[in-house]
């Protein structure tokens, strides 16, 4: 299983403020545009205009509700990486595909080294995330949105 | 855009138009750098250089107004006219919002037979009423013309963020997120009515019904359903597969809202409409919601699909499908997920 660093130059994270966001979803198609040209690209979509669409995106807005009668609160929930200290993600994968980098803790996977086993799915907090194979092509990974509002 | 020979205007592309296009004389797109020498903002002629200009300085150009023109614009004659000189503004007058509306109180005073033009005798009472120079609240028409006891429940629509625009619907990432909409209703008003979590329901109105998915939840009125708007369509629709959620799970409340309100006396059917500014009252629909108990988990109404547009499906004999669904129908066919995967 793959190593953490033992330390890391910095430790970079994301602070999301949860009275604040609204799941207007713009950071998950942000997110999916800028990655679907960049590293580790393409994200792809099956059945885009299909009875089944559905894709890869690596940052999905989740929509709880909490609480009951007048206490119930509308809770959206951004599940992009957290880059955790430890993450569960990394040290589950046999061949170091995904990683902690030493010098920001920023958390990547390498795609030539991945072999798509999605163990990095039974670590990941984000429980609800699957592997979908697009035939012989790279393997993506994506949460399942199961979307409340 | 063409010149008058059919040749390019703008034959340098995208920069070359945001250059030298110039709507009205002096002013194009970008407003600043303008000028030979780049020192115009607003107005001034072509700059050449103007791109380099903006791309030196990040992309951006900040003008600032002088201190006296930077409050109270709306009646601020310094800056009106400039911001007219500059193409902001088409014409010199002062923007005054009401609160006591005049031009309202006119149309009340003709309903009263003041001045030159009034209206319609059989006209007058309504206009008079509504045509009141303040805001004040009426209880909507609706709730007259369906009977508060038949239809006991408002329905209202709210567009999703992820896709203001109905157009968001052929988006095929935007798609992934809003592909179907669900009835949001109380859960204890749910309860009371026998409806179960995700269950089917009819929402009627006086003019027809539909059938929806419900998704109960807390933090709705009691008395108010309501769904994300402009998320059904009708099979085929948008390039959409037939089969798509957006038709077999997404609805619309489009069928249950009246064009017109019940006849009046003498038979006259007002608009069902704001009676000053004619904004459709969709927020004013009320409904009646019942479980569905038939079997089919599909919303209604349902229509024959449309036809695939020429140009885009195979175009031979019995194969109507655009390519681009014809490859999810192989792989269903061999037994396979869309995804080309064995099941």
């Amino acid at each position: 299983m793959t190593a953490l660093p033992a330390t890391t130059a910095k430790k970079l994270g994301l602070v999301i403020d949860l009275d604040t966001c609204v799941g207007c979803q713009a950071c998950a198609t942000s997110c999916k545009e800028w990655n679907n040209g960049g590293y580790s690209a393409p994200l792809t979509d099956q059945q885009p205009y299909g009875a089944d669409p559905h894709g890869a995106w690596l940052n999905r807005v989740h929509g709880y509700e909490v609480g009951e009668g007048a206490f119930g609160r509308t809770v959206h929930f951004p599940r992009s990486c957290l880059h955790c200290e430890e993450p569960a993600c990394v040290t589950v994968c046999p061949t170091g595909a995904s990683f902690k980098r030493a010098e920001d803790g920023i958390v990547l996977v390498n795609p030539d080294t991945c072999i798509g086993l999605q163990a990095v799915l039974v670590g990941l907090p984000v429980r609800r995330a699957r592997v979908r194979l697009r035939r012989r092509h790279h393997e993506e990974v994506h949460a399942v949105r199961r979307p409340h509002l | 855009m063409t010149k008058e020979d059919g040749s390019p205007k703008f034959p340098g592309g995208y920069p070359d138009y945001i250059v030298n296009h110039e709507r009205r004389p002096g002013i194009g797109p970008l407003a600043g750098y303008r000028g030979k020498n780049g020192g115009d903002y607003a107005k001034g002629d072509v700059n050449p250089r103007q791109l380099e200009q903006y791309i030196a300085d990040g992309c951006f150009h900040i003008h600032h107004l002088p201190k006296h023109m930077r409050y109270y614009r709306h009646v601020n004659r310094a800056y009106i006219e400039w911001a007219l000189d500059k193409g902001f503004r088409l014409t010199p007058t002062p923007v005054i919002f009401q609160l006591y509306s005049e031009p309202i109180q006119k149309m009340r005073l003709a309903a009263r037979g003041f001045g030159a033009v009034v209206p319609p005798e059989q006209h007058r009472a309504r206009v008079e009423t509504y045509f009141d120079p303040l805001p004040f609240w009426y209880p909507p028409f609706e709730d007259a013309a369906s009977g508060e006891a038949e239809f006991p429940m408002h329905a209202i629509t709210q567009r999703p963020m992820a896709m203001y625009h109905s157009w968001g619907s052929q988006n095929a990432w935007l798609r992934q997120i809003h592909g179907a909409n669900r009835l949001y209703m109380s859960r204890a008003r749910a309860t009371q009515l026998g409806i179960e979590d995700d269950g089917w329901v009819w929402v009627s109105s006086r003019i027809g019904r539909v059938k929806a998915q419900v998704k109960l939840m807390e933090g709705v009125n009691p008395d108010t359903v309501w769904t994300w708007n402009a998320i059904g369509k009708r099979a085929g629709a948008w390039g959409l597969d037939p089969k798509s959620p957006e038709t077999t799970r997404g609805f619309l409340l489009n069928h249950l809202i009246a064009e017109l309100l019940p006849e009046q006396a003498g038979g006259y059917r007002y608009s069902n409409s704001d009676p000053v500014t004619g904004q459709a009252a969709w927020y004013d629909l009320r409904v009646r919601v019942e479980k569905a108990t038939d079997a089919d988990a599909r919303t209604w109404p349902r229509f024959e699909p449309l036809h695939v547009p020429p140009g885009v499906g195979t175009g031979t004999g019995s194969d109507p499908l655009p390519t681009r669904w014809k490859e999810d129908r192989i792989f269903e066919a061999r037994g396979l997920t869309p995804s080309g995967v064995q099941k």
